[in-house]
């Protein structure tokens, strides 16, 4: 009998623990709806953005072992503190430069070895993620990085380092920015 | 006198008359072979009364042995009865996993509540979980609005395909506080570029 009771208490909390819980889905559907209403609510507003507005913002650094430290106009970049850009303790801002992200329209950046750094919108994955393909050319025409695809949320960055530039090497900052 | 078997008998019995008894005496005095005979229905009688005793004891062992076995096998069948039967088992079993199961909805639910989104939508989420929930107290929400506080690292950037052409490259994360930033290192080659003309001051 007390078995029977007990498995009977148990059960009847098992069915009544998830209403408790808070968790419904009426509930649940609300606080997406509140937070991602392109989800909750697929639609026109569903659709990834328009192309405009991407840009990929890019720092040009020239990193040496000059003893100069590093370029105050560079701003907070902890990834210089990190192997293998720790090994250098210059860096330099060369230049920046800001690229509308378009499929149609390659934009070019002339590096200060010559060559030239093409950035492409391949897609807008998502509402704040986009798809862009980068290379790399010789002022001769023949390809140094033939391609690099990445995908990248606004505000973040990939870099592209390596080339060798006065004593030092290039490192190329590239941000995914709107 | 004489004396027949039967007498002798009932004399040895103490079932004769005062009469019959001088008569059986006076021919026991004079026959040696009734008197063995005699003491052989004692010895007769001891045995058909120990006989009597000892199977009556039997009889009696017997009875509180079999009493004594229904008594220990009776909590034994009362035992069996409780252990072989399915249906508390089955009972016990379904409740456990439906307690284990909602547990485990609960586990999920708060693992998989939608980390996107400003953080300050969480209260809401919380509190619209609390009213969509009946009055109780019996489940804490804080619990499951500290589960959502607890928001992963944003995913860095994918570097989805390299073509690193006549050049060997690597690629590796830099892992930062803030951050995972994916790097492509691209030592330069031996091969010349054709205009190595330094262009700095022209950007």
């Amino acid at each position: 009998m007390k078995r029977a009771w007990f498995a009977l208490s148990s059960l009847v909390f098992a069915l009544t623990l998830p209403a408790y819980a808070g968790g419904g889905r009426p509930a649940a559907a609300a606080a997406a709806s509140g937070t991602t209403p392109a989800k909750a609510a697929p639609g026109p507003a569903a659709k990834p953005a328009a192309e405009d507005g991407f840009a990929a913002e890019v720092l040009i650094l020239h990193a040496t072992n000059d003893k100069r430290g590093i370029d105050a106009r560079i701003g907070k970049l902890p990834e210089l503190g990190k192997a293998p850009f720790s090994t250098y303790d210059s860096y330099q801002l060369v230049d920046r430069a800001r690229l509308p992200l378009k499929k149609d329209e390659p934009q070019n950046l002339k590096l200060p070895n010559g060559r030239t750094f093409q950035v492409r919108l391949l897609e807008v994955a998502q509402k704040d993620a986009v798809r862009l393909s980068a290379s790399i050319n010789r002022p001769n025409g023949k390809e140094f990085l033939p391609l690099l695809e990445v995908k990248a949320h606004v505000g973040q960055a990939f870099i592209v380092a390596g080339q060798s530039y006065k004593k030092g090497i290039l490192v190329l900052v590239i941000r995914v920015a709107k | 006198m004489n004396v027949s078997r039967e007498l002798l008998m009932r004399y040895h019995d103490g079932a004769v008359s005062e009469e019959e008894a001088v008569a059986v005496e006076e021919a026991l005095e004079h026959e040696p072979a009734l008197l063995e005979e005699l003491e052989a229905y004692s010895e007769l009688g001891s045995f058909v009364r120990a006989w009597g005793e000892a199977r009556s004891e039997q009889q009696f062992d017997i009875a509180d042995s079999v009493l004594a076995r229904i008594a220990a096998e009776e909590p034994a069948r009362v035992r069996v009865a409780s252990v072989h039967s399915i249906w508390p088992r089955v009972a016990t079993w379904v409740s456990l996993g439906a307690a284990i199961a909602a547990g485990s909805v609960l586990v999920v639910r708060s693992w998989s509540a939608p980390p996107a989104g400003p953080r300050s939508a969480h209260p809401a989420t919380a509190a619209e979980a609390v009213s969509a929930a009946p009055a109780s107290t019996a489940v804490a929400p804080p619990d499951v609005s500290a589960a959502l506080e607890e928001e992963p690292k944003d995913p860095p950037a994918t570097i989805e395909s390299v073509d690193f052409g006549q050049t060997n490259g690597t690629v590796f994360v830099v892992s930062t506080d803030s951050a995972d930033t994916p790097v492509v290192w691209m030592p330069d080659d031996d091969q010349p570029d054709e205009d190595d003309e330094d262009r700095s001051e022209s950007l």
